[in-house]
């Protein structure tokens, strides 16, 4: 059966990582559709702004040593800045959001309290939850694509 | 074990846990469900292995799920 859910197609994360991951996971179309109307979750539901999103998301891919995807909420040079770990620049919102997410992604267990408290006091408890489940899935997606990237480099040499 | 969560319960009554914490985003929790379903409920894999790797998973990231 195929419903609007399963032919969704998020628009929010127009390259890099994500796309390349989704173009993988088309062996399991219906998987995929699945996958990526969950993540578009995260901007649909418009409990967390858009640029917070993708500062998260650049960060985590930067601690796995990825490339940061094209976003419009990012110029090329805030992008380099967050990727390289300077929040400066950035609101107080926007550090607390970065420190949880930097947390999770280099050691889950080691998160603590008052960096939770202060994310749920910034965005309320509904963007906070938000904002953990999407820090999870950038971190799973940065994982996935950091083993799956050599898959396909070997099935595009086999091919050629 | 990292069970016990930092925020509240959504729901009025129910202690906090995964599903009543993520109820405070019905949406995405909706949706989770839904891809949750198609791994557990259409995979390819067997049951067998998929519960396998999903306990190891479990076991060597200290979760108590």
């Amino acid at each position: 059966m195929t419903n609007q859910s399963d032919t969704h197609q998020s628009d929010a994360y127009p390259s890099g990582v994500r796309k390349n991951l989704l173009d993988l996971l088309q062996a399991r179309p219906q998987l995929a559709a699945r996958f990526d109307h969950f993540q578009a979750a995260f901007s649909d539901q418009q409990l967390l702004p858009e640029r917070l999103l993708a500062i998260c998301r650049t960060r985590i891919d930067a601690l796995h040593d990825l490339p940061a995807e094209a976003s419009q909420q990012l110029s090329a040079d805030e992008a380099a800045l967050v990727s390289a770990g300077n929040f400066a620049a950035l609101s107080t919102t926007e550090i607390a959001a970065l420190t949880l997410a930097e947390q999770m992604a280099m050691d889950a267990h080691g998160v603590t309290a008052a960096q939770v408290s202060a994310v749920a006091d910034a965005l309320g408890e509904p963007g906070a939850v938000t904002l953990l489940t999407a820090v999870a899935l950038f971190d799973s997606n940065a994982r996935m694509q950091r083993v799956l990237a050599p898959l396909r480099e070997r099935r595009s040499a086999t091919q050629s | 074990m990292a069970t016990t969560p930092r925020l509240t319960s959504a729901i009025a009554g129910q202690e906090p846990n995964f599903a009543s914490v993520l109820s405070h985003a019905p949406e995405m929790l909706a949706r989770f469900g839904t891809l949750y379903a198609e791994l557990w409920q259409q995979g390819t894999l067997p049951a067998d292995l998929r519960e396998m790797t999903r306990l190891r998973n479990a076991r060597v990231t200290d979760c108590g799920y």
